[in-house]
């Protein structure tokens, strides 16, 4: 009975966490900045498609392709001879989940799309951990409740409904009906799995050691700069490998290590100035897994979220800074997961008297369109 | 709320979290799903660092060669190239790594490998490496301060033959 209860009260937490209404939410914006900045990198980095192309049979038999390709039987690598085609289909899908016309097959496809090239670049060797959390937000996108608002849609539904009725507000129409969040929940559980694997990743691969600061230190003395002199050897090993493990080349390589690719000479300096302090940088990596092993924070409301997130932008900027990692992404992901109506609501009484006037004029004005 | 909703809301929901806590359970990672290794593997005042070095020798003289990609000229020379190499054919030494795991992997399987990989990355050997018959893989090993303490000869890939033997033996 009482444990009949308990499963019941469970469901029921469940049920309120997922499927809550709100009419207040910011998938829309997410959806708007997050696809815009999305397609911008994927058009600085893959321009027009070649370099996921098929280079020849021997080269391509090197590489296989992830599950999610084999999953969707997908042509890998992409055949040169529709790599323009696709690409001007690849942007043409982004502007349309972008600005919100056939919104939901649009992020569907351009989350597909990008996983896809992704993929090909991945199973060469290279993981774009930016675009990783960023697709799946985009694939949550396609299905969430609320992700249209804010669409070109909304605005000509809008306006055939003022001219059918004369009574239809913009702003109203812009932000849509309330809906369940159950989107905005799943995109904060992703998030925090990111942020706790990170955390856990840096325990699991380099031990409790890696609290001591010394492998931050490495990245931000300069030693993984290609921009100050010498060459850096990239690959690594513990001192200890055991003989087993080196039977390839009597060594042992174990790890491929990372470059800090920070041009600017001051970010440099100030890295090299936070490294040189042995006190400061282990702090610092005490509190980056910290950090990263609460990621489940994000699951309670309230301020623990709010600070964790805003948080997480700063630590993303400072590695950005630091490192030129800025992980922009996950900065625009974490800004729009803020509930800032909630922060309105409980900020102090001076601010609200300032900008309540100023909320209800911008309202007015829009809906006056 | 629809009872229907509900149950695509919770497939939905599902099909992202599993796929996630999996990869960070198995420490694999599938692209989209990572569980997120970067910067993770300790460097501290012991490390050893290390760097692949590719000699192409035509009987006569030796050269020092570089993997040739035929499609994309923004490449840094060595570097991506050697990460391809590392993550994708040469694996690692650690047990259950994140980077370029090969389980039960033997000396045949790696052989076949990398016979693969320089057959087709040395495929394209321009004017001033013709007449190269061997290219030897060498692993020069360096202390945290990127001073050279060690080589080793991993292997050599005959030109001709398009096999690469595995020279290094662990009595060696």
């Amino acid at each position: 009975m009482e444990s009949q209860s308990i499963i019941s009260r469970f469901i029921g937490r469940l049920n309120c966490f997922f499927f809550a209404s709100t009419r207040y939410h910011n998938l829309g914006l997410m959806r708007i900045v997050l696809v815009a900045y999305s397609m911008l990198q994927s058009f600085r980095v893959y321009r027009f498609m070649q370099d996921v192309t098929y280079i020849d049979k021997e080269f391509d038999v090197l590489h296989t392709p992830g599950f999610f390709i084999k999953f969707l039987h997908l042509p890998f690598p992409l055949p040169q001879g529709y790599a323009f085609s696709f690409a001007i289909l690849y942007y043409a899908i982004a502007l349309c989940a972008l600005v919100g016309i056939f919104t939901r097959p649009a992020l569907l496809i351009f989350g597909i799309l990008t996983i896809y090239i992704s993929d090909i670049l991945s199973s060469r060797g290279f993981f774009d951990h930016e675009a990783s959390l960023a697709t799946q937000v985009i694939l949550i996108l396609a299905v969430a409740p609320g992700s249209t608002s804010f669409s070109l849609w909304n605005v000509i539904k809008w306006f055939y409904k003022k001219i059918k009725h004369k009574k239809a507000q913009l702003f109203d129409a812009l932000i849509g009906p309330s809906v369940p969040v159950w989107g905005v929940k799943l995109i904060i559980i992703i998030l925090a799995c990111t942020y706790f694997t990170a955390g856990l990743s840096k325990i699991r691969y380099g031990g409790w050691k890696w609290l001591d600061g010394q492998t931050l230190t490495h990245y931000l003395d300069g030693s993984a700069s290609p921009y100050t002199p010498g060459d850096k050897p990239m690959y690594i090993s513990p001192p200890n490998v055991s003989e087993k493990e080196k039977w390839k080349d009597g060594f042992g390589v174990y790890s491929y290590s990372y470059g800090n690719r920070q041009r600017s000479d001051f970010w440099r300096e100030l890295g090299y100035r936070i490294a040189s302090n042995k006190y400061l940088i282990s702090g610092v990596s005490v509190l980056t897994v910290i950090f990263e092993l609460s990621g489940f924070i994000l699951l309670l409301g309230g301020w623990p979220r709010i600070l964790y997130l805003l948080g997480a932008i700063l630590m993303h900027k400072s590695i950005g800074v630091l490192m030129n990692l800025p992980f922009v992404n996950y900065q625009i992901i974490c800004f729009f997961l803020i509930d800032w109506k909630w922060v309105y609501n409980h900020s102090s009484a001076g601010i609200k008297r300032r900008f309540d006037p100023l909320l209800l004029n911008f309202k007015t004005f829009v809906n006056k369109i | 709320m629809k009872a229907s909703q509900k149950f695509f809301a919770g497939i939905v929901i599902v099909s992202l979290i599993i796929p996630n806590l999996y990869v960070i359970f198995k420490g694999r990672e599938s692209f989209p799903f990572t569980q997120a290794p970067m910067f993770g593997h300790y460097i501290g005042p012991k490390t050893y660092f290390y760097d692949f070095k590719f000699i192409g020798d035509n009987g006569n003289g030796q050269k020092i060669l570089y993997p040739s990609l035929t499609y994309s000229q923004t490449e840094s020379p060595l570097y991506f190239r050697t990460q391809r190499l590392f993550f994708k054919i040469y694996g690692s030494a650690e047990k259950n790594s994140c980077f370029g795991y090969y389980q039960n992997d033997s000396r045949e399987r790696f052989e076949q490998r990398m016979s693969r990989f320089f057959s087709a990355y040395f495929k394209f050997l321009n004017k001033d490496t013709s007449g190269i018959q061997t290219i030897r893989l060498e692993i020069d090993q360096y202390n945290r301060q990127y001073d050279l303490k060690d080589s080793h000869i991993v292997g050599e890939y005959n030109v001709i033959s398009k096999n690469f033997i595995s020279t290094w033996k662990a009595n060696q």
